[in-house]
C-alpha cells in the first residue's frame, strides 16, 4: 500500500513536470511580449542572450498607447463586434448542424459536401466577391457588413456536426416518443450535451472576431467605428515601428481574449464532472 | 446505383455553379454609367494616405482645413491604410468602384495601376505645375511615357555608421566609394565579426552602376552585359567570404535590429528611419554618425519617391487635381519635412535654409538629413518606368540569388533573367 | 423519427447566410477562373486558357510540390500529438484552467509578434542554434536555406497548432463517460490498452475533424511564410496560395489567381472525400 502511494506521488511529480515543461515552449512569446512591453526607452528589445525580465519596469509604453489612441473607443467597437460575432455563428451553426448530423433526408449529404467544399476555397480569391456582394447589398461602412458574412461558417457547421454525431441515438428517440416538438429536442436535449464544443466554438469565433483586421479594414471606412486590432495597426507607422509600443498594444488586447478563454474553459471541467458523477 | 446518384448531384450543382457564375462575371463588363459632366465647383473627395495616422494627425488636417477654407464647397475626407494591406485595401476599392479621388501610392504600385488605366494622366492635369517638381521625382510617376502622379515627399538614402565599431577595426572614416566599402568590410569582419558592405537585391545597384535594367524604349532587357557578369562575379567572391550575410542577401534580417545589436557596422537609408535605431537601442544610436551615401559609378544617388494620384473614375476630378496639387506644393511640403526627416519633391522647397542646416549636428538624424538634402540634386528614382515592374525585378533578383547561394553560372543566370524579363515586358 | 421538413426548416436561415456569403463568393472565384479578371480592364472570357497555361506554369508545379511537403510534415503531428496533450490536461487538478490557457497562447498571440519571436530565435546566432551548439551541433541557416525553410515553418505551425487542436480533443473527451476507464482500469488494462480501446474509437469523428480541417488550412496556408519568408529563399516557401495571393494582389491576375485556387480545391475535395474513407464511421451517417 504505502509502496502504491509512493508511486503515485512519483507519477503526479513526473506528470506535472511534463506540463510544466511544455508550458514553457509555448509561454515564451508571452512572456517576451509582456517583457517587452514594460521595457523602457533604454533598453535593447533585442538582445542576446534574451532578457526576459527588464532591467527597470515601467509602464511608459502602456501610457503613451493610451495616450495616442482612442483605446476605449476601439475598445467599445471590438465588444460589440464580438458580442455578435459569437452568438450568430453558435445559434445559426448549430441549427444548420443539427440536421445534417441527426436527421435523414434527401440531398443531405450533397449538402454536407457543398458545406465542405467552401472551406476549401482560399479566401483571398473569394474577398473580391464577397466585397462586391457587401457593396450590392448596400452594407458597406457598417458594422453589419463585417457581423454578416462571418454569421454562419462552414466550419462551425462541420465542428457542431462532429459533436452531434458522437451523442447516442437512444437519447432523443426517447424524448420523440414522449412527444417533444423537434426544436425542443434541439434546444433542451442535444445542446446541452454538446456544451464542451459549444465552448470551443464560441472561443474560436471570439478569437477570430477580435483579432479580425483585414476585413474591417476593407469595410470600414470612418476610422471611429475601428475595432481594436485594427486601430492598433496605427502604432506601425511609416516612419516608426516601435516595438515597445507594439507590444503594448499586443498585450491590451490580449487581455479580454484571456478572460473569454478562461470563462468558457469551465465548460470543459463541468462536463467532466456531470459525466463522472453518472458514472 | 447510390454513387451514380451522388455523382449526378455533384455534376448538377457544378452546373449550376457554372451558369450563375458566368452572369455574375458579366458585372463588371457593364459600361459605367454615363460620364458625369465635368464638374467646375468644389465636391466632396476622400483622400487615402499610407500609414500616416495618427503621428501626422495634426499636420495632414490642418492641410485639409486649409483647402477646404481656400475652396469653398471643397470636402475633403481623410483615411489613412496600413501599408501593409493597402493594396488590398485599393484593388478590392477599385473592382466596386469605391476607389478614393486622391490616393497617396508608392511607386511601384503606381505604375501598376496608372498602367491599367486607373489613375488620371498627370501631365495633362497638373501641366501648369509640373516644372516645380524635380524632373527626377516627377519621373517616378511614370510609365510607358506617361506620369501617372504628382511626387510627394522623398527619402534618399544617407549613411548610419557606428564609430566606435570602425576604430575597433582601425578604420577612421567611414568609406565614400564602392572598392572602398568592401576592402574596410573585409577587415571589419575578420576584426570584429560584424558585417559592412552588404547587398540583398540588384534592381537598383545595377542602374546605379550605369547597367540599365531594360532598354530605353522599354521594350527589351538590357542587363545582360559584361559589365553586369563582372559585378555578379565580384559579389560571388564576396559571399564566398562570408560577406554577405544570408538573411541579409534574402531581405529577411530586419536592418535596424541588426544595426542595433552591432552586427552591422553601416547602414544606408533615409534620415526618417534613423530614429527605428534610437527606438531598439539609444545606446547604440549615441556611437553613431552619418554620412553621405556611398554612390554607384553613375554618381547619382537613389531616391525613394511618395506619390499623389488621382482616380480616373473621380466624380470631382477638379477638385481631386486641385487637393494633389496643393497637398504637394512647396508650402505644404515644407511644413511636413520640419515634421520628419524627409524631403520635399518641389524645387523651391528645397532650397529652404532649413535643408542646409544640420551640417555640424550631434544628432545623426539631423546631419543625415542634410546630407541627404545635398545630394537630392542628384538623385533619381531607378525604378523601370514599365508596368510588370515588380516581377522583373524579382526575376533579376532571385537569379542573382542563384549565383550567390547555389552556384548558378553567372552567365547562365544572366542568360535565363534576359529571357524571362524579355517575355515580361512582350 | 424526423421529417424532411424539419431539416429543412434548421437548415433556412443559416443556408442563406452560407448561400449568399459563402457560397456566391466561391462560385464568383470559379467563374473569374475562366476570365482574364483583372479588376480594371474589360473582363474577356478565356474558357480554359487559365488552366492550360497553369498546368505548364513551372511556378504552380513548384508550389504545389512545397505545400504537399508541408502538408505532409504538419498533418500528421497535429493530428497526433494534440491526443496526447489533450489527455494530459484533461483531469480536474488545481490550475489544470492555467495550463489549458499556456498551452493554448500561441493561437492567441497575433501573426506579427508569432514571426517577429521566431525569426529571432531562428536566426543564425539566434537561441535554437545556441541550443544546438550546447550538443556540439553546427549552426544550420534555418529560414535561409532551401532544404531547411519549409520544415522551419512546420515547426512553427505545428507548435501554434497544439493547443488549438487540442482544444477540440478536449471537448471531444468530454464526451466520453469516465466509468468506461473505471472499467477498463479493473479489467487491469494499462494506459496505453485503455486509451487505445476506448478513447481513440469514440474520439473518431474529433480525429476526422481535425484531420480535415488541419490538411485544409495546411494547403491553404501563406500568412506564415508572407510574414518569416516571403516565400523564399528563392521560392522554396512559396506555396499555392502564397502563388495565389502574388498573382491576385501583386500582379493583378485575379483570373488566373482564381483557376489556381479551383485547382487547389479540386486536390483538398479529392484528400478529404480520401480522409471520409478511411475515418469517418460510415454507419453513423
Amino acid at each position: 500500500m504505502g509502496c502504491n502511494i509512493k508511486r503515485k506521488t512519483i507519477n503526479t511529480i513526473i506528470y506535472h513536470i511534463i506540463l510544466i515543461l511544455i508550458a514553457i515552449v509555448t509561454i515564451i512569446p508571452f512572456l517576451w511580449t509582456f517583457s517587452t512591453s514594460l521595457k523602457g526607452q533604454n533598453e535593447a528589445v533585442f538582445s542576446f542572450p534574451p532578457q526576459f525580465i527588464p532591467q527597470t519596469i515601467t509602464l511608459e509604453n502602456y501610457v503613451t498607447v493610451w495616450n495616442t489612441l482612442p483605446i476605449p473607443r476601439y475598445f467599445i467597437n471590438s465588444i460589440i463586434l464580438a458580442v455578435f460575432g459569437v452568438i450568430l455563428p453558435v445559434i445559426l451553426c448549430s441549427m444548420a448542424a443539427f440536421p445534417l448530423a441527426r436527421m435523414e433526408f434527401r440531398g443531405r449529404q450533397a449538402i454536407f459536401l457543398i458545406i465542405m467544399a467552401t472551406m476549401m476555397i482560399p479566401g483571398e480569391v473569394t474577398m473580391i466577391p464577397t466585397y462586391l456582394i457587401i457593396n450590392r447589398v448596400g452594407l458597406m461602412g457598417s458594422y453589419a457588413g463585417i457581423i454578416l458574412p462571418g454569421a454562419v461558417s462552414a466550419f462551425g457547421i462541420f465542428l457542431m456536426r462532429q459533436a452531434f454525431l458522437s451523442i447516442p441515438r437512444e437519447v432523443e428517440e426517447s424524448a420523440l416518443i414522449d412527444g417533444a416538438k423537434v426544436w425542443q429536442i434541439w434546444l433542451y436535449i442535444l445542446l446541452p450535451m454538446v456544451k464542451p464544443t459549444i465552448a470551443t466554438l464560441s472561443i474560436l469565433s471570439f478569437i477570430g472576431s477580435w483579432n479580425n483586421f483585414l476585413w474591417p479594414l476593407l469595410i470600414l471606412s470612418d476610422p471611429d467605428t475601428y475595432p481594436l486590432t485594427l486601430g492598433l495597426y496605427k502604432l506601425q507607422g511609416t516612419f516608426v515601428a516601435n516595438t515597445r509600443l507594439i507590444a503594448a498594444g499586443a498585450m491590451l488586447a490580449l487581455i479580454p481574449i484571456l478572460v473569454v478563454f478562461l470563462f468558457f474553459q469551465r465548460y470543459f471541467i463541468e462536463a467532466a464532472y456531470s459525466s463522472a458523477v453518472k458514472g | 446505383m447510390k454513387k451514380l446518384k451522388r455523382l449526378s448531384i455533384i455534376a448538377l450543382s457544378i452546373l449550376l455553379m457554372l451558369s450563375i457564375g458566368c452572369r455574375r462575371v458579366e458585372q463588371p463588363e457593364t459600361p459605367e454609367e454615363s460620364r458625369e459632366p465635368e464638374q467646375t465647383k468644389g465636391g466632396p473627395i476622400t483622400f487615402w494616405t499610407l500609414s500616416l495616422s495618427p503621428t501626422f494627425d495634426d499636420y495632414i488636417n490642418g492641410v485639409i482645413d486649409d483647402f477646404e477654407e481656400k475652396n469653398p464647397g471643397a470636402k475633403v475626407t481623410w483615411q489613412d491604410i496600413p501599408f501593409d494591406q493597402a493594396e488590398q485595401r485599393t484593388l478590392a476599392a477599385a473592382s466596386a468602384g469605391n476607389l478614393a479621388d486622391v490616393i497617396n501610392l508608392n511607386t511601384d504600385f503606381l505604375k501598376k495601376l496608372g498602367a491599367l488605366g486607373a489613375l488620371k494622366n498627370m501631365d495633362e492635369a497638373a501641366a501648369d505645375v509640373k516644372d516645380q517638381y524635380f524632373e527626377g521625382a516627377w519621373q517616378a510617376g511614370t510609365v510607358n511615357g506617361t506620369a501617372y502622379a504628382i511626387p510627394w515627399y522623398l527619402s534618399n538614402g544617407v549613411m548610419l555608421y557606428n564609430k566606435e565599431l570602425l576604430e575597433k577595426a582601425g578604420i577612421d572614416k567611414p568609406p565614400t566609394t564602392d572598392k572602398e566599402a568592401w576592402d574596410m568590410s573585409k577587415t571589419i569582419y575578420e576584426k570584429t565579426g560584424a558585417y559592412g558592405q552588404t547587398i540583398s537585391d540588384i534592381h537598383l545597384y545595377l542602374p546605379a552602376n550605369g547597367i540599365p535594367i531594360v532598354s530605353e524604349d522599354g521594350k527589351k532587357a538590357a542587363f545582360n552585359t559584361p559589365d553586369a557578369l563582372e559585378k555578379i562575379k565580384f559579389f560571388k567572391e564576396k559571399y564566398d567570404e562570408g560577406l554577405i550575410p544570408d538573411e541579409i542577401l534574402l531581405g529577411q534580417a530586419n536592418i535596424p535590429e541588426w544595426y542595433a545589436q552591432e552586427k552591422l557596422v553601416w547602414w544606408q537609408t533615409g534620415p526618417q528611419l534613423f530614429r527605428q535605431v534610437k527606438d531598439l537601442s539609444p545606446e547604440v544610436y549615441e556611437k553613431s554618425d552619418a554620412a553621405p551615401a556611398i554612390l554607384g559609378s553613375l554618381g547619382k544617388s537613389s531616391m525613394a519617391v511618395m506619390n499623389v494620384a488621382v482616380s480616373a473614375k473621380s466624380k470631382n476630378p477638379d477638385t481631386a487635381v486641385k487637393f494633389a496639387k496643393f497637398i504637394t506644393n512647396s508650402e505644404n511640403q515644407l511644413n511636413f519635412c520640419k515634421i520628419v526627416a524627409i524631403l520635399p519633391s518641389t524645387k523651391e522647397a528645397a532650397k529652404d535654409e532649413f535643408f542646409t542646416q544640420g551640417a555640424d549636428s550631434e544628432d545623426p538624424a539631423e546631419k543625415g538629413k542634410y546630407y541627404s538634402a545635398k545630394q537630392l540634386e542628384n538623385a533619381i528614382d531607378f525604378f523601370v518606368p514599365v508596368e510588370n515592374i515588380s516581377q522583373i525585378n524579382k526575376t533579376i533578383n532571385e537569379e542573382f540569388h542563384k549565383v550567390l547561394l547555389e552556384n548558378k553560372d553567372p552567365q547562365k543566370a544572366l542568360d535565363d533573367a534576359e529571357a524571362k524579363v524579355n517575355e515580361l515586358l512582350k | 423519427m424526423y421529417r424532411s421538413h424539419h431539416a429543412w426548416m434548421f437548415l433556412l436561415i443559416p443556408g442563406v447566410f452560407l448561400v449568399v456569403f459563402t457560397l456566391l463568393p466561391a462560385i464568383g472565384a470559379l467563374g473569374l477562373s475562366f476570365t482574364n479578371y483583372s479588376i480594371f480592364a474589360p473582363v474577356e472570357w478565356m474558357g480554359l486558357k487559365n488552366y492550360a497555361r497553369i498546368l505548364r506554369d513551372g511556378e504552380f508545379w513548384s508550389a504545389i510540390r512545397v505545400t504537399i511537403y508541408y502538408w505532409l510534415l504538419v498533418t500528421p503531428a497535429l493530428v497526433v500529438l494534440p491526443v496526447f496533450l489533450a489527455i494530459l490536461v484533461n483531469r480536474d487538478v488545481p490550475g489544470i484552467a492555467v495550463y489549458r490557457l499556456i498551452y493554448y497562447f500561441p493561437v492567441l498571440v497575433s501573426v506579427v509578434v508569432t514571426a517577429m519571436l521566431w525569426k529571432w530565435m531562428f536566426q543564425t546566432d539566434g537561441i535554437i542554434n545556441y541550443l544546438l551548439s550546447l550538443f556540439g551541433a553546427a549552426p544550420k541557416s534555418w529560414l535561409t536555406s532551401k532544404n531547411l525553410v519549409i520544415p522551419s515553418l512546420a515547426i512553427v505551425t505545428i507548435w501554434q497548432g497544439l493547443g488549438y487542436y487540442m482544444l477540440f480533443y478536449l471537448s471531444g473527451l468530454q464526451s466520453i463517460p469516465g466509468d468506461l476507464y473505471e472499467a477498463a482500469d479493473i479489467e487491469g488494462a494499462n494506459f496505453w490498452q485503455s486509451h487505445w480501446h476506448i478513447t481513440f474509437p469514440l474520439l473518431r469523428p474529433v480525429i476526422f475533424f481535425v484531420a480535415v480541417v488541419s490538411t485544409m488550412s495546411a494547403f491553404k496556408e501563406f500568412t506564415l511564410m508572407l510574414t518569416m519568408t516571403n516565400g523564399g529563399p528563392i521560392g522554396a516557401s512559396t506555396t499555392v496560395v502564397f502563388l495565389v495571393y502574388e498573382k491576385a494582389f501583386g500582379e493583378l491576375k485575379m483570373g488566373y489567381a482564381s483557376a489556381i485556387s479551383c485547382i487547389l480545391f479540386l486536390i483538398i475535395l479529392f484528400i478529404t472525400i480520401l480522409n471520409q474513407r478511411i475515418l469517418e464511421d460510415d454507419n453513423s451517417v
